[in-house]
């Protein structure tokens, strides 16, 4: 009697941001029979991290959650968190695609990703990176040249599957040799989610983060506009993560292309930039009026009293025509008394 | 719940670290233990209360719950 040969199971490994798109490429793979090791990128511009970082403790606990692992958690398979923080900043900086509607450079960032991916997969012994990307679902990366770039650049070709929208992409190696059943994959396209929505019904997921995009500061108009103002005035090459961390908090006003102030909108922000006083200039109404600031950059004088002003606007004690301001850094400190700023000033320097 | 019986083999402090920290070194540390041993996981980031768990049952090891004192919290887990 001949022996029964079995293949061993694919293995494949998987992006999960802990949006609905990887969790249901995940969730189909894993139905398929699939072993699965899934991969989150901290990417130090995650919202998700950084509202952790703030620490308040009235912020809704779900709110602080990585999406990602959740999925991992709902679908019983190892979701590894990577750390890329470092050199992912040299993406954002320089992206070879360029950037979407904000500063996301999202082709560069699939790469990046996927890279790690296949040295992930090759390491492992895996037989595939997968992603929950859908044809023609968002503009930049999903579309069908993005996809074929990206898969080029990798160097995945024949071993990256797109499991929703598989059935209109070219079929990757195990679904060549049929280890991989390609008719049981999907032609998920096009911007509409209901699909999507079903398919999560029919696998069980019912939990899963907004679509991507909205958990990634560099997506969001806000940062963006500061990130730009920051570019102008420093040059990308001299932008440090702590540069691109603090863009994330507070109120930001340019007082000149070399000097700035960040002002706390509310005490965990103020506790979060307290983090970064070192060696850095610091504005605080004295009495404990409220907010803490810092002052970016070799302000002369005139910007002291300029960014003083601001402090005092933003205090309790905006309403009296003299604020005491104490600016400090190491042993230098002095205490100014200044009007608060008008809102027009205010709003004119505002990034 | 964790109980008096589960005395930790080791215990790994993240206070004043944040996500992804916690989870990172909480995975280096878990690669060191042999199975059945109980880690402990001192944190004051709030997150880890969701992570720890999904992480756990993601990997397939044991979370045996939290102790919270005053915004610090205790996690415990059982290598598998
Ligand atoms: S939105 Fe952010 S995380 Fe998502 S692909 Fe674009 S740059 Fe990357």
């Amino acid at each position: 009697m001949g022996a029964m040969v079995t293949s061993p199971p694919l293995k494949a490994i998987g992006l999960i941001s802990g949006g609905l798109d990887s969790a249901l490429a995940a969730g189909l793979l894993k139905e398929m029979g699939v072993e699965l090791h899934g991969l989150n990128f901290s990417t130090g511009f995650c919202k998700v991290d950084h509202r952790r970082a703030i620490n308040d403790p009235r912020e809704d606990p779900e709110r602080l959650r990585n999406p990602a692992l959740r999925v991992g958690a709902m679908l019983g398979f190892p979701v590894e968190i990577l750390d890329v923080a470092a050199a992912y900043l040299e993406v954002v900086r320089n992206p070879r695609y360029g950037y979407g509607a904000n500063v996301n450079p999202c082709i560069d960032c699939r790469i990046f990703m996927l890279h790690k991916a296949r040295e992930v997969m090759e390491a492992e012994g895996a037989d595939l990176v997968f992603t929950g990307e859908v044809l023609g679902q968002r503009p930049m990366s999903q579309y069908r040249k993005a996809l074929d770039t990206v898969e080029r650049d990798t160097g995945l070709e024949g071993r990256l599957l797109r499991p929703l929208s598989a059935r209109f992409l070219e079929p990757t190696l195990p679904e060549r040799d049929g280890r991989l059943d390609r008719r049981r994959l999907l032609s998920i396209q096009g911007k509409s989610r209901r699909p999507q929505i079903a398919l999560a019904r029919q696998l069980g997921i019912n939990e899963y983060e907004q679509p991507s995009g909205g958990c990634c500061f560099l997506a969001d108009p806000n940062y963006a506009r500061r990130f730009r103002d920051l570019v102008n005035s420093a040059g990308t090459v001299a932008i440090t993560s702590e540069d691109t961390t603090l863009l994330k908090v507070g109120r930001h006003f340019r007082v000149s292309p070399t000097v700035k102030l960040v002002t706390g909108r509310n005490e965990g922000e103020s506790g979060y930039l307290e983090r970064f006083a070192r060696g850095r200039w610091t504005l605080t109404p004295v009495g404990r009026a409220g907010t803490f600031a810092l002052g970016l950059g070799e302000p002369d004088q005139a910007q002291f009293q300029v960014m003083a002003g601001i402090v005092a606007r933003y205090s309790r004690h905006r309403d009296r025509d003299l604020v005491d301001v104490q600016i400090a850094r190491g042993d230098t400190l002095q205490i100014l008394s200044v009007t608060p700023a008008s809102d027009e000033l205010v709003d004119s320097l505002l990034v | 719940m964790p109980s008096p019986e589960h005395r930790p083999d080791r215990t790994l402090d993240t206070l004043g670290t944040y996500c992804p920290i916690p989870v990172l070194r909480t995975a280096r540390m878990l690669a060191q233990m042999n199975g059945g041993q109980i880690l402990e996981l001192l944190s004051d980031d709030r997150g880890v209360l969701a992570d720890i768990p999904d992480w756990c049952r993601g990997h397939g090891h044991e979370y045996l719950g939290c102790r919270e004192e005053a915004r610090l919290y205790r996690l415990y887990i059982r290598k598998v």
